[in-house]
């Protein structure tokens, strides 16, 4: 890449708001055309100020060319969010969030029965609890970066995190639970040494559901995370190249 | 009345093709050597400036008359070729032959008046 272009591949950076790897594969394109003529110019005695001017003058691409470029290359989601405004696309997002959350609690309320649920410590409740804000930080993720595509350096990273926190906070709360249920269970041995049998039974019963519920969260949590991870990176990565032209 | 092969709205768009198309024919080349392929042949009567290009190549591109490839050149320059798909020579007759018609009629009309 020609140090001398770097203003304008940085403006054409900035211009095109597009995904990864599409907006890369542009300003390569045009880049590449850019320093062809730039090369011709210098070589046919023009000064490098002046190649530079000229170049823009007459090669940088327009404003309504670029959006014509970027309209072509928008996604379908992008493009039909484009009719919305941002007041309207905001409940639009907000809209398919709470239907998936609608959609999820009823499947899981379906799935679990209800009288296993009420004979297992009250921890699960907390639990489940913690879960709202783990599936709203991974559907969220999920939907920037997958659906609606803002690849933006300064918004990638944020709420991943907390993806993690949540599937630790939910596993640990579940290990608190079943230490203090073993506590109790062991006071109430103390106090009715011959029921220690019934007493153990009780003890797994409530507190099988909630290791296994928080192991499942953080299976689920620590493999979403990683993916979501692994997709910023690729992205940053994608941005490093546009960027420093490696 | 004869059958249009092409929309008179969409001249513009149907000439920039069939320059882009017939540049194309014989070989396969980048949006700048394009353009300048264009401007030379048509002694600058036609000439894309501005990055007019690159949206209509790449919307040609998008509808199967053009393949786009990238190749290696030197050591660290990448670079986009573009080729003419078998869709796009088909496309390329049908467009020439209703410029020929469109061309025809503009001629016979200003005779007349």
């Amino acid at each position: 890449m020609i140090k001398a272009l770097s203003p304008l591949y940085l403006e054409l950076n900035d211009k095109i708001k597009l995904p990864q790897p599409e907006k890369f594969r542009i300003i390569l394109e045009i880049a590449s055309d850019m320093e062809a003529y730039y090369d011709q110019l210098i070589s046919s005695g023009v000064a490098q100020e002046n190649a530079i001017t000229t170049i823009r003058d007459e090669w940088f691409p327009s404003d309504q060319a670029l959006q014509e470029l970027i309209s072509l290359h928008q996604g379908f989601y992008s493009r039909l969010a484009q009719r919305f405004s941002k007041y309207k696309l905001s409940i639009f997002e907000k809209s398919i969030i709470s239907f998936l959350l609608c959609f999820i609690c009823f499947t899981v309320y379906k799935l679990f029965n209800m009288s296993t649920l009420f004979s297992t410590s009250p921890a699960i409740w907390l639990q489940f609890t913690l879960t709202i804000p783990l599936i709203v930080f991974i559907l969220f993720k999920g939907f920037q970066l997958y659906l609606k595509r803002d690849h933006q350096l300064k918004n990638l990273s944020q709420g991943l995190v907390s993806i993690l926190f949540f599937s630790i906070l939910i596993f640990l709360t579940g290990l608190s639970a079943y230490y203090l249920e073993w506590q109790y269970t062991l006071f109430k041995i103390a106090e009715h040494p011959n029921l220690w049998f019934e007493n153990l039974i009780l003890l797994f019963k409530k507190t099988t559901p909630l290791m296994i519920y928080g192991i499942t969260c953080i299976l689920i949590g620590g493999t979403a995370w990683f993916s979501l991870l692994q997709k910023t990176n690729k992205i940053r990565q994608y941005e490093f190249d546009v960027l420093f032209f490696q | 009345m004869p059958d249009k092969i092409f929309e008179i709205q969409n001249l513009t768009k149907s000439c920039n093709e069939l320059l882009l198309l017939q540049t194309l024919l014989n070989e396969k080349m980048h949006g700048y050597q394009l353009a300048l392929e264009i401007e030379e042949k048509s002694k600058a009567y036609f000439h894309f400036n501005h990055g007019t290009l690159y949206p209509i190549l790449h919307k040609m591109e998008k509808e199967g008359l053009i393949k786009g490839t990238w190749q290696q050149e030197g050591p660290k320059r990448k670079r986009k070729y573009y080729a003419i798909t078998t869709k796009g020579k088909i496309h390329f007759e049908t467009q020439l032959k209703g410029w020929k018609e469109f061309i025809n009629s503009f001629q016979s009309f200003f005779k007349e008046v």
